[in-house]
């Protein structure tokens, strides 16, 4: 894939997650999240951000489902009941509403954070004269998750170095991830505290306008992707809410 | 510039980590200021380059000259306000010239130890790595990449500007943290150990720039625990001890100083005194059995084969064979054996310590403890046998206090190890915690023992309650090893255990080392500083590109492949060139 600037892709991210959370019906939102999958797949990004996208949601949409699914007070078409179990078609419909319109977030911004470079980021960020710690956060939290595979990775061979046994399954996975957390949070607030100083003794966070090595390609094309989606997505708010106002 | 600090103390502290120091250094001239662990070396390095006090609070009392202007300090004292009398609402008084960073490190730029905690993080190459002080400083761009491709250039760093700075090797990162800081021509340069954990390739790379750097007219102050290696390029030493500057002057006559005022540094290797190797053998363990062999292991990383496209979107691949780190090594390592393990970076030496405990595991071939395949074993069972020290000692310290930290694991085992399941290898115990882990050690009754005679052979005892975190580096890395010796394992695999340690860590390490080849351990240590090997091992074994070049005494090696000084990127030890040397020029 090329390399998009990072406002396109915010801009691509933006436009359905809002028009889906504006429009909040969930055959759209379906519809929306099946295009969405299938242009991540397509771009090669799908190996990395579905699976993380399953990890966030599926928690989520169990809870929906058993919370609306089995108790939604307001449901009047029963469709089958158990005790204080009803399960309602309003419930459902409900759950399923929350549910992919909330997909349709997180599928959005992992595909824009999994395919920004980060470097592209700040570097447009500074630009547009954003504080440059307020960038740097940014950034880094994109760059935080091999961070920290990698550090927990180095305390768990430490700790089996020294003896501790992780056994098979999720007991002894369980077990090992209880062993690594403290240790773990330990090791990254020592780290950031150390880069920070680092950062400062490299002339970060001066006062000062801030310059910027990187450049970012852009092109017209892109730019009037940009100010035509954003104008289209205005235009349609107005719009649906004034007429469903 | 001149820095004359009268007293520096960190917040809450009663006693100051540094006092009467006077520190001058002219423009092309490069001052070592030297000193053991614990002695202030990087607090002083992190006051030159106006981190401390700056928004930690301490208080510093002293002034900067620098560049014609004239910077004071001065304490901030409680004051009685004089309308009511009363202490009880002080206000501060004194004056803490606020630094603004980003001009500071134009006069004067710092390098700390750990080159990778010094990456910005968001620079996706390594030329936005050295541009990154230039950015902060709001340097035009078309200056930037000027300034960029000349230090690159200068620093023969061309090749790798658009590599990614994650990607680096050791001696490559340290070579683009200080050609990044020098990329602001600051006045002067700080670097607090800038070699250490080195090969001798890239000690001598660094070395260069450093005097390619004194051939600017920069100043540099270097921070180390020696007189030695880079500590050469010096016209003068300081000579820090807790905190404070106990001696001044040119560098011929430091070694002289130190021994006089028994500062604990480590000697100049080439001043040391030149001893044979051939009598490092250790006696009394007899050579009957093998405590742990690697039998024609190859390895790679990421043992798949890779498929790679061809073109983009096409789905023609072509399979990759990923290259070998070790290519048919073979090693046996018999009780009482001290073996060093040589080679340049890259050589494949790490690899071959991590499969020691099953860390890493080979594509093919054997590694077997005391003659048991430890294939089926995991990394935790066979830990029972064999202690890893790694190379980065925060990589491995994660209690609370030194004293968990030695008892990590040690205790656990003991108050398991009567339960069902029993280590099939060796005489250690291991005990399941009932929880899908358990951990592997020594038996309950030695447990506690252990400990405690792990924590006073690495003279910890009076820091056992103290934060590892918060032990100077040397001490970190001897509670690493307080660890290790705490298992009394039959194996012991130090990886570079010589780095950051003073010279009261490297007499402990290499008696630790003694102590237990002649308990009976193996001993297997990959290092650079073949000084300390030589004054500590028996065996050298030569490793590069992931294969065997020799094997055997150390002398006899020594002898065969480093007539030149250095074979494969590896130095030969001072001491035995000076050997080898007076033998030559001896009466026979």
């Amino acid at each position: 894939m090329a390399r998009l600037h990072p406002l396109t892709l915010l801009t691509a991210a933006v436009v359905p997650a809002v028009a889906t959370l504006a429009i909040d019906r969930w055959p759209v939102s379906a519809v929306v999240l099946a295009v969405l999958v299938g242009l991540v797949a397509a771009s090669g990004l799908g190996r990395t951000v579905l699976p993380a996208a399953a990890v966030v949601l599926a928690p989520l949409m169990l809870s929906l489902l058993l919370t609306h699914g089995f108790f939604f007070v307001e449901g009047q078409t029963v469709l089958w009941s158990a005790g204080p179990l009803h399960v309602t078609t309003e419930g459902l419909s409900f759950a399923a509403d929350m549910g992919l319109r909330t997909a349709v977030f997180v599928v959005a911004f992992l595909a824009f954070s999994f395919s920004v470079q980060p470097a592209d980021l700040l570097s447009v960020l500074t630009g547009l004269r954003v504080p440059p710690q307020f960038g740097f956060v940014l950034c880094s939290t994109l760059t935080l998750a091999p961070a920290i595979t990698a550090r927990a990775r180095r305390i768990s061979q430490a700790q089996q170095a020294r003896g501790l046994v992780v056994g098979l399954g999720l007991p002894g996975r369980v077990r090992a991830v209880q062993q690594q957390a403290v240790p773990l949070v330990l090791a990254l607030l020592h780290e950031a505290g150390s880069r920070a100083e680092f950062l400062e003794a490299r002339g970060f966070g001066a006062p000062g306008p801030r310059s910027s090595y990187r450049l970012v390609p852009d092109s017209p094309g892109q730019r009037v992707f940009r100010w035509t989606a954003l104008l289209l997505l205005v235009l349609f708010l107005v719009l649906w809410f004034g007429a469903v106002g | 510039m001149r820095l004359v600090l009268h007293e520096f103390l960190y917040p809450g502290d009663a006693a100051p980590a540094l006092r009467d120091i006077d520190l001058h250094v002219l423009p092309g001239t490069c001052t070592l200021v030297a000193g053991g662990s614990g002695a202030g070396k990087s607090t002083l390095a992190k006051v030159l380059a106006g981190v401390l006090p700056g928004r930690h609070g301490g208080d510093l009392t002293g002034h900067f000259e620098l560049g014609g202007e004239r910077l004071e300090f001065t304490a901030a004292q409680p004051a009685v306000p004089a309308s009511t009398g009363s202490p009880a609402r002080p206000a501060v008084v004194g004056t803490r010239p606020r630094i603004n960073p980003a001009a500071w490190n134009r006069e004067i730029a710092y390098v700390g130890q750990e080159p990778s905690a010094q990456l910005s993080t968001v620079a996706a190459t390594v030329a936005e790595e050295l541009a990154f002080a230039l950015e902060n400083a709001g340097t035009p761009r078309p200056e930037m990449l000027r300034r960029v491709q000349e230090t690159a250039s200068a620093f023969g760093l061309t090749d790798l500007l658009e590599r990614r700075p994650t990607e680096l090797s050791g001696g490559e990162l340290r070579r683009v943290t200080i050609a990044g800081a020098a990329v602001l021509e600051p006045k002067v340069l700080v670097l607090d150990e800038p070699t250490a954990g080195l090969d001798a390739t890239a000690r001598g790379q660094v070395e260069g720039q450093l005097q390619h750097l004194l051939g600017k007219g920069i100043g540099l102050v270097l921070l180390a625990p020696g007189l030695g290696g880079v500590g050469t390029l010096a016209d003068r030493v300081v000579l820090l001890e807790q905190g404070r500057c106990v001696w001044a002057g040119p560098r011929g006559h430091a070694a002289a100083a130190s021994e006089a005022l028994e500062v604990p540094i480590l000697p100049d290797p080439a001043a040391a005194a030149p001893e044979p190797a051939l009598r490092r053998i250790t006696p009394g363990v007899p050579k009957v059995a093998t405590a742990v062999s690697l039998d024609r292991v190859q390895f790679s990383y990421g043992t798949r084969l890779k498929s790679l496209r061809l073109r983009p979107r096409s789905r023609q691949t072509q399979t990759v064979e990923p290259p070998k780190v070790l290519d048919g090594v073979s090693l046996a390592v018999g009780p009482g054996e001290t073996v060093v393990i040589a080679g340049a970076n890259g050589a494949g030496k790490s690899s071959l310590l991590r499969h020691l405990n099953g860390l890493a595991r080979p594509d093919s071939g054997a590694v077997s403890i005391r003659g048991s395949d430890i294939g089926p074993l995991t990394t935790g069972e066979v830990a029972a046998e064999v202690g890893f020290l790694f190379q980065n000692p925060l990589d491995q310290l994660f209690e609370r206090t030194v004293r968990r930290e030695v008892a990590y694991g040690v205790r656990a085992a003991g108050r398991a190890a009567h339960s069902s399941r029993t280590a099939d290898i060796g005489t250690s115990g291991t005990g399941t915690s009932g929880t899908g882990a358990f951990w592997t050690g020594p038996r309950p009754a030695a447990a506690n023992d252990a400990v405690q005679e792990a924590l006073e052979r690495c003279g910890l005892r009076e820091v056992a309650e103290a934060h590892p975190h918060e032990l100077p580096v040397s001490q970190q890395r001897l509670v690493a090893l307080a660890t290790v010796l705490a298992r009394r394992p039959a194996v012991l695999a130090l990886d570079e255990p010589t780095v950051a340690l003073d010279r009261p860590g490297v007499d402990r390490l290499a008696g630790a080392i003694r102590d237990e080849a002649n308990r009976g351990a193996a001993v297997v240590l990959v290092t650079h500083d073949l000084d300390f090997a030589y004054a500590t091992c028996g065996r050298l074994v030569l490793l590069s590109a992931g294969r065997i070049l020799a094997d055997g005494p150390m002398a006899e090696v020594l002898e065969e492949h480093f007539r030149n000084g250095r074979f494969v990127g590896v130095e030969a030890p001072e001491a035995w060139l000076r050997w080898r040397a007076e033998r030559r020029s001896g009466p026979d």
